[in-house]
């Protein structure tokens, strides 16, 4: 039979026709033309013919199917063994797209903060000028000790760590005692280190670290009487530093203590109440108390106070816990001398004291009035004498506390510098933090993996 | 006798043997259309009873009762498309030689359908098969298919006119 083709535009119509898919207006339309055009009629007729061969040719083997039972029993077996996870990928997919996430993220991060830091060799070669010109004040002067220590701060990089600048210190102390090995053995061994002695931070550049090492005991005189200062240039931060020495008091030395102290703290007001309650707590006093907070400066807040000797160390342990100590100065004042020499008057002025009153014993008639005038300003000048030892006594009991506690930054609004250095804080901390979590995904797939495609092939096995 | 929603309410409500009357309503249409989708009859049994199984695990997942027809073709046609990307068919039709269709005395019958249509490209295959074999609707075919209704009509027409087209060639060469 040839191949009919049906009038244009009405192939599938006649398809929907033959599917009995048209609509009841279509349907007539069609079955009017049909009455009118052999071709089509032919057409569809072939369409008809096509269609039973096709059905037959499949359907004929199909007929002779029966998967009942089997489908049935394969149903019944599967409801009674236990149900079984099919095998499932392990999702890779996700791995890869965390991990990717999270390596754009970082390098984006890495970036940010790589820009925002202030290139280092800029700080050094600022730090290296500051340090030449402090060696070449210290070669002026003609100090030697003075010269070596800043020679021996030039080695060092401008990062220097708080133990490297404590050793320092330590260096310093070495350097007093070869050039006065009078010194007396330290009483603790304690040096007070900070990085901002006299002022709060400010953005001025680089300045020089100063290691007040207080030689206060006998035998250490030098240039400055009882006290030895020497500063060593120790870095670029925009502060000072202090470290103090307490050196050790025995019988025969005398010394009246001053305890400077300057703490960083976040409530200047707060923190000197509580400073001044633990001075009062251990038996001391406090006094001159000022509380300044000046618009656009960090507010401060000082006083004065005294404690009992016995009591410093207490009271110093428990001050350095209420904030960050950003400098501790104990200045040690020799008073033996003078109570040797108060000592030896009050003596004379007794010894005087007594030879008149033995005169006006001998005989108390007998005595002048000019005499007995004589005899009450001996007395007066021992009660004086009396009165100064005591004052020494007392000075050497009680030790002078100095204390100001500030707060890092005025209370300013947020300025976009701040706003940026806090950010790079924050970005700082973001990117160990992403680093870490990149390194905890790493280190679990790599220890996973064998085990999980060992699982995966498994069940792969057994499901096929 | 019972609707596929009757039989379909029962399965789900743990009767076991009413699927096997769905089975015994669908499976040799499955097997005819799953035979001219991959071209092998004993293959097509074999994706037929899979296809019987998985329905049943996935039941919960038929919306329509009254369509499970398509949805069963559905079903078959994912795992006869798997069956034919898992194995390469070691046969090229378009290779074999015209005479080997020929077995009958007659000629009319001489022509091996299944071989011949097998030679039609797989959109055509599936239009065919959900039309004349299952005997689905064409908002049916569409469903099994994934297209519209009216794409699914233009779909069919134009593999009858291929179909059309495959057998004038083979009758032909016949000289029918």
């Amino acid at each position: 039979m040839r191949n009919v083709t049906p009038c244009p535009n009405w192939r599938e119509l006649l398809s929907a026709y033959q599917d009995q898919s048209l609509s009841a207006k279509d349907r007539k339309r069609v079955a009017a033309h049909l009455q009118t055009c052999d071709d089509c009629r032919q057409a569809l007729a072939q369409m008809d013919g096509d269609r039973d061969r096709f059905i037959e040719a499949y359907m004929a083997p199909a007929t002779k199917t029966d998967l009942r039972e089997s489908v049935l029993t394969a149903l019944r077996a599967d409801a009674e063994t236990p149900a079984q996870q099919p095998a499932r990928k392990f999702p890779w997919g996700w791995v890869f797209r965390i991990g990717n996430a999270v390596a754009v993220v970082t390098l984006i991060l890495f970036v940010a903060v790589v820009m925002s830091r202030e290139p280092k060799s800029a700080i050094k070669e600022q730090a290296v000028q500051n340090s030449q010109e402090v060696g070449a004040a210290a070669d002026a002067t003609g100090d030697a000790a003075t010269r070596t220590l800043i020679r021996h701060a030039n080695g060092h990089s401008v990062d220097e760590t708080y133990n490297n600048r404590v050793a320092d210190a330590y260096d310093s102390i070495a350097v007093i005692r070869t050039r006065n090995p009078k010194i007396p053995q330290l009483h603790s061994g304690r040096i007070y280190y900070s990085n901002d002695a006299d002022a709060v931070p400010t953005d001025n550049g680089p300045s020089v670290y100063g290691y007040d090492v207080l030689a206060a005991a006998g035998g250490a005189k030098n240039s400055t009487g009882d006290r030895s200062v020497v500063s060593i240039y120790d870095g670029p931060l925009n502060s000072n530093a202090a470290a103090g020495l307490l050196v050790r008091s025995d019988d025969n030395l005398k010394l009246a203590y001053d305890i400077d102290y300057h703490v960083q703290v976040k409530n200047a007001l707060q923190k000197s109440r509580q400073a001044q309650g633990i001075i009062t707590g251990l038996g001391g006093f406090t006094m001159n108390y000022q509380y300044v907070q000046d618009e656009h400066e960090p507010a401060v807040a000082c006083f004065n106070g005294k404690i009992p000797a016995d009591k410093a160390e207490a009271a110093l342990a428990q001050i350095e816990k209420l904030g960050n100590v950003r400098g501790l100065t104990i200045a040690g004042e020799d008073l033996t001398e003078q109570f040797q020499a108060n000592r030896q008057e009050i003596a004379r002025q007794l010894e005087h004291a007594k030879k008149l009153d033995a005169i006006g014993s001998r005989s108390a008639s007998k005595v002048a009035a000019g005499v007995e005038s004589q005899r009450n300003d001996a007395k007066g000048q021992v009660d004086a004498a009396k009165q100064a030892l005591t004052g020494l006594t007392t000075r050497h009991e009680l030790v002078t506390i100095s204390a100001a506690f500030y707060e890092a930054q005025p209370r300013e609004p947020l300025t976009l510098a701040r706003a940026t250095a806090g950010t790079r804080h924050v970005l700082n901390y973001a990117l160990l933090l992403l680093v870490t979590i990149a390194v905890f995904f790493l280190l679990v797939a790599l220890v996973a993996a064998p085990f999980v495609g060992l699982r995966y092939w498994r069940r792969r096995r057994a499901s096929v | 006798m019972l609707t596929d929603e009757q039989i379909v309410r029962r399965v789900r409500q743990g009767d076991l043997d009413a699927y096997g009357e769905l089975v015994e309503r669908y499976q040799r249409r499955l097997v005819a259309a799953a035979h001219h989708l991959v071209g092998d009859e004993d293959a097509a049994r074999d994706i037929v009873q899979e296809t019987f199984i998985e329905a049943y695990r996935h039941l919960e997942q038929l919306r329509d009762a009254a369509k499970v027809g398509a949805w069963l073709y559905g079903i078959l046609r994912h795992r006869a498309h798997s069956w034919l990307s898992s194995r390469r068919p070691t046969v090229s039709w378009e290779d074999e030689s015209v005479d080997e269709w020929f077995v009958a005395a007659d000629p009319a019958e001489r022509v091996d359908m299944t071989a011949l249509l097998a030679g039609l490209p797989a959109a055509d295959r599936d239009a065919l098969a959900a039309r004349y074999l299952m005997d689905l609707s064409y908002d049916e075919v569409a469903k099994a298919l994934g297209t519209t209704p009216q794409n699914a009509r233009v779909r069919v027409c134009r593999a009858k006119e291929r179909l059309r087209n495959l057998l004038d060639r083979a009758e032909k060469e016949v000289g029918l």
